[in-house]
Order: C-alpha cells, then sequence, then structure tokens
C-alpha cells in the first residue's frame, strides 16, 4: 500500500466544497468576496433612491407655478396630484431603502444558497425564499395611492367637515400601517426557509466573519437553523416537553449572535447550529425535534 | 432522562461488596432499561463527536459497523447511501485515514469495486462498538428516511 496521502478533491468553481483545508478555504474566501461584490451593488442602489427621492423633495417639488396676479404678489400653486405623486415616491423610497439595507446585511450570497439549495435537495427537501414583503407592499400601497389619487380627483368627497376629519385621521393611519408593516416584515420573516408540514417550518441563517484580523485566521462557516414558534414559553407543560426534547437530542436553548431576539421572544423554538461537515445531521436533528414534538402534541 | 455511570454504580450498588445483587421481576427490567439509556446517551456522544470533527473517519466507521451488523458485504457506495453524502469523492479522505490507521480492511475486488470490514482483529474493541452503533444509532440515511415520512405524513 502506499503511504498515506490527501489528495486534492478538485471542485468546479462555482461549488463551494469544505472537504479539506485548501477548499475550504478558497470557499471561503469566495463567499466572502461575493458577499463583499453584493453589498457594494446594494449600497449603489440606496444612493440611488436616496439621492432621487432627496432631489425630487429639495428640487423638483419647490418649483412652484408662479404667477403674478398683477398687483405684485405672487401665489404658489403646486402642480397636480402632488400629493398622490409624494406618496408614491416616499413610501417606494422608505420601503426600498430598508429592503436594500437587509439585503446588504443578509450574508446569503450565490454560492452559498446554491450550496445550502442542494445539501437540502439532498435529503429531499426543498428551500424557500421567503419574499412576501414585497407582495404586501405591492397591494397595501397601491390601495393608498389610489384613495388618495381618488381623494385629489375629488371623487371622494365629503359635504360634512365631521366626516371629512375623519376620513383624513383613517387616511393617515391606514398610510402608516401600509408602510410599516411590509418594512416590519422585510426585516423578520424574509429569508430561507424550508417548509416541512404546514405548521413547521425552519428558517436557515447563515453567519460567518467577515472581517479578516491580523491574529486570527477565523474560518469558520456557520449555520443557524431556527424552527417556527411551537409554543408560549409560560406554559409549563409544553416548556417541560420542549427541555426534554432539546435536552435528549443536545439542541441549544439559547442561541447566541444576530439571532439572540429569537431568545428574547415569549415563544419557544428548536434552535441548532451547524458547519459545512455536519449541515445535514444538524438539520435532521432539529426535523426529528420537531416531529418528537408534533407526535406527543397530536396525542 | 440522562444517567450518568456513578450514579448507575450507586443506584444498585455495584460497588458494596457487601450487599449482594439480586434482580428480579420489576428491578431486572430497570437495570436494563437503565443500562439502555447509558448506552444510548453513549452511543449519542459518539455520534456527537465524530461529526464535529472535520474529516468524516468516525461517521464512516460508525456506519460500517451498522451495516456490517445486517450485510456480509459492504462497499463505499453503501457507507456514501448510509451517510447520506452526494459524492463518494467526500469520503475518499476518510477511507484513506482508516485504512492507514489499520482501523478498516479494503478489499479491492475489482478497479471499482471495494469491499470494506472493520478491522477487529488489531481492534478488539469495535465488536463493543459494533454492538451498541447497532442497536442505539440511527444513520442520517434512516434520519432522512423518518423525516421524510413525517413530512409525508397528514
Amino acid at each position: 500500500m502506499e503511504g498515506f496521502k490527501i489528495t486534492d478533491y478538485n471542485k468546479s468553481n462555482e461549488q463551494l466544497d469544505f472537504e479539506n483545508e485548501k477548499n475550504s478555504i478558497d470557499s471561503f474566501n469566495t463567499i466572502r468576496a461575493e458577499y463583499f461584490k453584493k453589498r457594494i451593488k446594494w449600497l449603489i442602489y440606496v444612493l440611488v433612491v436616496v439621492i432621487s427621492i432627496t432631489v425630487h423633495f429639495t428640487i423638483i417639488y419647490p418649483v412652484y407655478l408662479i404667477s403674478d396676479n398683477g398687483i405684485g404678489v405672487s401665489t404658489l400653486q403646486p402642480y397636480t396630484f402632488s400629493f398622490t405623486i409624494n406618496w408614491t415616491l416616499f413610501s417606494t423610497g422608505s420601503y426600498l431603502i430598508i429592503y436594500f439595507i437587509k439585503s446588504m446585511m443578509m450574508r446569503v450570497t450565490p454560492s452559498l444558497k446554491q450550496y445550502i439549495y442542494s445539501e437540502i435537495n439532498n435529503i429531499g427537501f426543498k428551500v424557500q425564499e421567503k419574499r412576501k414583503s414585497g407582495i404586501t407592499f405591492l397591494i397595501l400601497n397601491c390601495i393608498s395611492v389610489l384613495i388618495i389619487l381618488l381623494f385629489e380627483l375629488r371623487v371622494i368627497y365629503f359635504n360634512s367637515l365631521l366626516f371629512a376629519n375623519l376620513f383624513k385621521g383613517i387616511l393617515v393611519i391606514y398610510l402608516f400601517i401600509s408602510l410599516i408593516i411590509p418594512i416590519i416584515w422585510r426585516v423578520s420573516y424574509d429569508r430561507l426557509s424550508v417548509k416541512l408540514k404546514k405548521k413547521y417550518h425552519i428558517n436557515i441563517i447563515p453567519n460567518y466573519r467577515i472581517r479578516k484580523f491580523k491574529n486570527q485566521n477565523y474560518q469558520l462557516l456557520g449555520i443557524y437553523f431556527t424552527s417556527n414558534r411551537i409554543a408560549s414559553k409560560f406554559n409549563k407543560n409544553n416548556k417541560r416537553l420542549y427541555n426534554k426534547i432539546a435536552e435528549s437530542r443536545w439542541l441549544p436553548r439559547k442561541i447566541k449572535s444576530f439571532i439572540s431576539k429569537y431568545s428574547m421572544s415569549i415563544f419557544l423554538r428548536f434552535n441548532e447550529f451547524s458547519t459545512p461537515n455536519n449541515f445535514q445531521k444538524q438539520f435532521l436533528n432539529v426535523v426529528l425535534a420537531l416531529q418528537e414534538w408534533d407526535a406527543t402534541i397530536s396525542c | 432522562m440522562s444517567l450518568s455511570y456513578e450514579d448507575f454504580i450507586k443506584k444498585y450498588q455495584l460497588d458494596d461488596f457487601k450487599v449482594g445483587l439480586e434482580l428480579k421481576g420489576h428491578d431486572k427490567v430497570n437495570f436494563y432499561n437503565d443500562l439502555s439509556v447509558i448506552m444510548k446517551n453513549f452511543c449519542k456522544i459518539l455520534d456527537k463527536l465524530t461529526n464535529i470533527a472535520s474529516l468524516r473517519g468516525g461517521q464512516v466507521l460508525m456506519s460500517l459497523a451498522k451495516l456490517q451488523a445486517k450485510h456480509s458485504v459492504i462497499n463505499k457506495t453503501d457507507i456514501k447511501n448510509c451517510l447520506n453524502i452526494d459524492r463518494l469523492e467526500k469520503l475518499m479522505h476518510a477511507f484513506d485515514y482508516l485504512e492507514q490507521q489499520n482501523y478498516i480492511i479494503i478489499e479491492k475486488k475489482t478497479q471499482k469495486f471495494h469491499i470494506l470490514k472493520l478491522n477487529k482483529t488489531d481492534n478488539p474493541d469495535f465488536k463493543l462498538l459494533e454492538e451498541i452503533v447497532e442497536k442505539f444509532w440511527t444513520s442520517p440515511e434512516e434520519d432522512k428516511e423518518k423525516a421524510q415520512k413525517w413530512r409525508d405524513s397528514k
């Protein structure tokens, strides 16, 4: 027999590979390079939106039609449908800024996404990329724009001052909600997720160190799994069952780092941390914990 | 519930030679169950530890022990399927390492068909590993099937 020799495993350029040290470092550098590229792209988009809104509200909008009434007094008159146009620009701009910033912060890169998709496919599940905030924003904002437009066209018109004021009040509340809901949705819920059953899904959150430190060679790619809310923390029976399952499967009950907001929650979730070497195993660990939970709760 | 080795010794007074050990009826069942719990937890520890190391050698050993208890002939693809690994190349380093360490024996029948065996002659402890793994370890393939079955159930 030949002496012990670790041969390099050839990987294609598009695929990430963590099977040996060299390929792992290459893959990690690819992810990091993609992340910076992605960050610059989203930053440019943010700047374009910010500049467009600023230009509109500081330069274009204040250009009123100045008319002289013949006795030297100028009157200011905004252009038609100004409220509709202003609201459309403001709401779309605000949503896009949040959308782009969130995209910038998310550590999912194209090759990492491909890696996660293929690993999950290999165990017979399918990853979904949740982007419900966009649809929510479109529906809510279209309704608000339509209402404002009808109001400006005087299709919606009230003779009574009381009703007019009431309508304006409700409209302001609706405008606020129509903007804030998609933003909250984007910040909290748009992510990679695997749907298991009607009531159960698992979120996938990659995490890795972006900056290189001189003294540290920190190349760990971590991937967090968090299940959906399974029960309230205040239900003692559920808490006991949760602890039992988490304990028997070595599932961490407190999670660190950037997803710590989950630990502040009043709901119980199963959490797990994996690296590329045990990705499938750890994922199945959470799935089977949920299966155990489901089987016990259903009894 | 987790039961430590010390708790087990204390519970049945195994270190007290003045007290005789008599196991009848429920006591015997409890003793057997407690021993199973210890073995199961030990197997879980093995499983977790083998998943921490970057080389998949530990997992290959466990899957080989599991398969060997059921089948007489095991090849590299069986191990790959048991561990639910998508490409055989991902296990090559582990096979090389385990063979080098004399933990496994690889019989090359043809260029592509290689039969694997645990080297129990040089490592008699593998008999215990085989017994524990066969009884208590669930392979990734079994976990996958269980998870899919649950997903597809109503």
